[in-house]
């Protein structure tokens, strides 16, 4: 049981921007949905709730088109976060959980739940306008999933988060997961991918460029990185000359270079030691996610958060 | 692959969308359509209702309304405290006249200006001086201690001649056409007299001819009837035209604020464009119905109040006027109620379809300029029609839905509207009601996350046919 995604394009007028997409989720699958800003991301997201059709395609939840599942079933999180300023936070909330179709008494006893949880019961006469930036995210998140949806769809979830707020977010992020929910989130922090997912989707320009298993994909498609440092030879220009290695970056502290995935670090030890070098350090670094993503987006974006390039 | 400059992500966004992104209507959260526009209904509501604007706005109106009731009563008031009588000397310097003199002449002026009323209720208070004392009587006028100087006196002639003395300004004074109409009459009386007619033959002069007048066009009305009527005409349509843009325009930005709030977005997730749009006016329109009712209630309680104010203040001589108004038909104000809400929706999806499209508040007057401006014509042309009430223009422009209101309303208070009019333009603004919330829901769904530049009239009556 799953969301199938199914060769799905969408034009706006002249501009096609998605173009035969396909992908699938696996129920209960923790899923990071990524790609450059425009790429078509929040477009997809609106045609999976249903808030857009698709010219062609068809996505289908559980056998059935998503036109025809309940508006209950969906959680979302816009990356535009907005809530009404002047109203207050548990009068808000109940309404958005009552809209989505959940009844009142189920809704109030959600509603204190979850307020406990995030420490907010305290703030649930207040006027939204009146809290904090991170109470007002929490509670975003709260109109997302109060109604218990089978689906969360998050647009940005963690961005504009301290990592106090993060934290406590992200724990219900996990819990809505232990409950056997299907979250399909976008991101542009890679390191947040690597730590939650088991699956995701990188699309460009409306197309998916490569999707699957997170550790599939860095298997596949990452470069390994290796830090080395040479005490006699800072710059170790022979390295430009080796046809296996493709130095990246060079630094006071080390040298990086990306090598094939399959190749033995050890050569390069070997050619280091053969040049005379004295190595004071030498690290395989983990194929990153932000490579891969740079790689096969190519300059046309920037990643978010400077945590998420390897320092 | 061409080769791209580094974009600024915030141009790709901006590109993205001036696209049009137009919500589906339909699928699963049309299911709970009654029960969605309930809830967001009651939330409109409470919200309106509860905003400290909207308490204000209706504490000072409440208040406007009731001292505005007490008004008429208070203009009484003070009219009968400064007038208090004139005083009138009369020097009789022309002998008799038609057999009057000295005491009768008083007791005969006495009761032509004052008619039936007597003693200290009496407008005029009549006093006889001899000539002699002319000089201190004109400067009694000149310094105020006396009103009125009248003067009779005969030319060579012997015709009558009046002189009449006074301190009030030509403009205002509102005696000297009493005063001259008084001696009209003594002149008729003194030349019937010199003439040698009997007081019989002098009264049969006098007796007015039978004059009646037959009405052949509508249903004869008494003139003060006629007078409120005007004044309820013109009172009825500012008040439906001030109401209706003020609580239509209320919409437009409620639905811009949703948009500008971005809560939009969760929101059309949850339920379907129309349920949004039918709850949004439904809702505001209920706040806004609230706020009127209040109104009238308090402005109908404290016009009746005044009836038995007025009696107690001035007995038997409260002012006719009010009463009228007081009294004013049932009907006038259930059609006003009709009329008004009526008005209120036709206007006001039209606004809300508008307000869709715009990103901010202060965006919101630029895109609803045209059904502003169709308002602000409904009234001006309700003015006009106020003075031409049988023009056939005037009876033609009352049916168009946009005018109906507070044309129909004007020529009902002037007691010129037949029932089937009242029938049919109430079917008339049903049907475009149900028109403007057609376009206004294609409207909605093609605004509510459009958030780039807003499309000129001729694209926009594309997209809306397209979709």
């Amino acid at each position: 049981m799953s969301l199938h995604v199914e060769h799905i394009n969408k034009s706006f007028g002249q501009v096609q921007a998605i173009k035969d997409l396909s992908m699938e989720v696996e129920e209960g699958a923790l899923f990071g949905f990524l790609g450059a800003n425009g790429a078509g991301k929040t477009t997809t997201m609106r045609m999976i709730l249903d808030l857009l059709r698709p010219d062609s395609g068809q996505i289908i939840w559980n056998g059935i088109a998503v036109r025809q599942v309940a508006r209950r079933s969906f959680g979302y999180l816009p990356e535009e976060r907005g809530l009404y300023p002047k109203m207050e936070v548990a009068e808000q909330l109940l309404f958005l959980a009552r809209l989505s179709g959940l009844s009142k008494q189920d809704a109030l006893r959600a509603l204190d739940e979850w307020l406990e949880r995030f420490q907010i019961s305290a703030n649930r006469h207040k006027k939204i306008e009146e809290l904090s930036k991170g109470n007002q995210q929490k509670v975003q998140f709260l109109a997302a999933m109060l109604h218990d949806p089978t689906i969360l769809i998050m647009d940005e979830p963690f961005s504009g988060l301290d990592p106090v707020n993060a934290t406590v977010l992200k724990g219900a992020f996990l819990e809505m997961h232990r409950r056997g929910k299907t979250i399909i989130f976008s991101t542009h922090q890679l390191e947040q991918v690597e730590e939650l997912c088991e699956d995701m989707v990188l699309i460009n320009k409306g197309q998916a460029v490569v999707q699957g298993s997170v550790q599939e994909i860095k298997r596949q498609h990452g470069r390994n990185v290796v830090r080395l440092k040479l005490d006699n030879d800072p710059e170790a220009n022979w390295l430009d000359t080796q046809a296996f290695v493709q130095v990246t970056k060079r630094r006071q502290d080390y040298i990086e270079m990306q090598f094939q995935a399959n190749l033995n670090p050890n050569l390069i030890v070997e050619a280091a030691l053969q040049h005379g070098g004295i190595i004071s350090r030498f690290e395989v670094v983990e194929p990153s996610l932000t490579d891969i993503f740079m790689e096969l987006v190519g300059t046309t974006a920037l990643p978010d958060a400077p945590s998420a390039l390897p320092a | 692959m061409a080769k791209k400059p580094v974009e600024r992500p915030e141009q790709e966004r901006s590109a993205q969308e001036q696209r049009a992104v137009v919500v589906s209507s339909g699928g699963a959260a049309a299911q709970n359509t009654l029960r969605n526009i309930r809830l967001i209904i009651g939330r409109e509501y409470k919200n309106r209702v509860t905003q400290r604007s909207f308490l204000i706005t209706s504490m000072i109106l409440l208040v406007i309304v009731f001292l505005a009731a007490f008004v008429p009563t208070i203009v009484q008031l003070i009219a009968a405290r400064t007038t208090s009588q004139t005083h009138v000397v009369v020097v009789d310097d022309a002998g008799s006249i038609a057999g009057l003199n000295e005491a009768t002449l008083t007791a005969y002026i006495n009761s032509e200006l004052n008619g039936t009323n007597t003693g200290s209720h009496a407008p005029y208070a009549i006093t006889s001086q001899p000539q002699a004392r002319l000089r201190s009587l004109q400067n009694q006028i000149k310094n105020g201690e006396l009103d009125i100087l009248l003067v009779l006196a005969r030319a060579t002639n012997q015709n009558l001649g009046f002189t009449y003395y006074t301190n009030a300004s030509s403009t205002s004074d509102s005696n000297l056409p009493k005063i001259q109409a008084l001696a009209q009459q003594f002149n008729f009386l003194d030349v019937a007299h010199r003439l040698g007619l009997t007081p019989s033959q002098t009264r049969s002069l006098f007796t007015a001819p039978g004059f009646t007048v037959v009405n052949t066009g509508q249903s004869s009305r008494p003139v003060s009837e006629i007078v409120a009527g005007y004044t309820l005409a013109f009172a009825g349509a500012i008040l439906v035209y001030i109401s209706v843009a003020i609580y239509a325009s209320i919409v437009a930005t409620g639905v811009a604020e949703e948009k500008s709030s971005r809560i939009m977005e969760i929101l059309v997730n949850a339920a379907t464009p129309l349920q949004l749009l039918a709850g949004k006016i439904v809702g505001i329109g209920a706040a806004c119905l609230t706020q009127m009712a209040c109104l009238v209630v308090v402005g109908i309680g404290t016009r009746l109040l005044q009836t038995p104010l007025q009696a107690a203040l001035f007995g038997a001589n409260a002012g006719g006027f009010i009463q009228y108004l007081t009294g004013v038909s049932i009907p006038f104000y259930l059609l006003f109620l009709v009329y008004f809400t009526l008005g209120f929706f036709l206007y006001a999806t039209l606004y809300a379809g508008l307000g869709a499209l715009v990103k901010r508040q202060d965006e919101v007057q630029s895109a609803v300029q045209v059904p502003s401006m169709l308002i602000v014509a409904a009234w001006l042309l309700t003015y006009l029609a106020v003075y031409l009430p049988d023009a056939t223009w005037t009876k033609v422009l009352s049916y168009i839905p946009f005018f109906t209101p507070t044309m129909m309303l004007a020529r009902f208070a002037l007691g010129i509207v037949a029932w089937w009019e009242i029938v049919l333009t109430i079917a008339l603004m049903l049907a475009a009601i149900l028109a403007c919330t057609w376009f206004a829901a294609r409207l909605y769904r093609l605004g509510v996350l459009m958030y780039g530049q807003r499309p000129g009239l001729g694209r926009l009556l594309k997209l809306v046919r397209m979709n």
